[in-house]
């Protein structure tokens, strides 16, 4: 296991969520690149609330992408770009 | 944050009225558009446009062919249907776990695919075996 995976599984399993959560969502990360996981590693260490927050983003997008809706994706595109410009 | 306000994400179907197809290349490429516009700032912000984008990519990414098989499970003799990946059929081999889907969680129960199949996901804990329904 990559040292970035790594740690993302470590914050995750300190985190809240219930187990099936946190398995669902390290069975994403685990999908990605050691590359990949960078930026969702230094994101999860500076703000580990971020895990709660990465996995609704996760379901949400899930969720869009099967209705195939363009308009509740631009709706969820525009909940991003808050968040980054809170930041 | 306003993730959790979105319409029931966990009932795909309530996701709001489809006035447009999305495809996944169009769902990538419209997302790049936004985040991309505010890539020139902070370390930090930076690294939440990352996840964000790795987020879809992975969402884009088909979990392979699923095709569900309706039944009962032998053990419980509850109704069961279990996620059977149609890309991962390498071979037949005894099957030793069965997932048994009951609405949104899952368990985990000791059988046998009725098909003789193996089939599997990757998980954080290595390969895990799924098999067809009883």
């Amino acid at each position: 296991m990559g040292s970035n995976l790594a740690k993302i599984k470590s914050i995750i399993a300190d985190n809240s969520l219930t187990r099936e959560d946190q398995e669902e969502l390290l069975s994403i990360f685990v999908k990605a690149s050691e590359n990949e996981l960078a930026p969702i590693r230094e994101l999860l260490e500076a703000d580990a609330s971020w895990v709660g927050k990465l996995n609704t983003n996760y379901k949400v997008k899930k969720a869009v992408l099967n209705t195939g809706d363009a308009e509740s994706w631009r709706t969820l595109l525009k909940e991003e770009a808050k968040e980054v410009d809170k930041i | 944050m306003g993730f959790e306000s979105f319409p029931k994400f966990e009932d795909s179907t309530e996701v709001g009225e489809r006035t447009q197809e999305l495809t996944p290349e169009a769902a990538i490429r419209e997302e790049k558009e936004v985040l991309d516009k505010r890539s020139a700032i902070s370390g930090k912000a930076k690294a939440l446009i990352g996840a964000f984008m790795l987020m879809t990519a992975i969402s884009c990414k088909p979990e392979g062919k699923f095709e569900v098989k309706g039944g009962e499970s032998p053990e419980s003799g509850r109704p069961a249907a279990v996620r059977v990946e149609e890309e991962a059929r390498p071979d037949r081999a005894r099957v030793v776990r069965t997932q048994e889907f009951s609405g949104y969680g899952i368990k985990t129960k000791t059988g046998f695919n009725k098909y003789g199949e193996i089939v599997w996901r990757e998980t954080p804990h290595g390969r895990e075996v799924l098999i067809g329904n009883q």
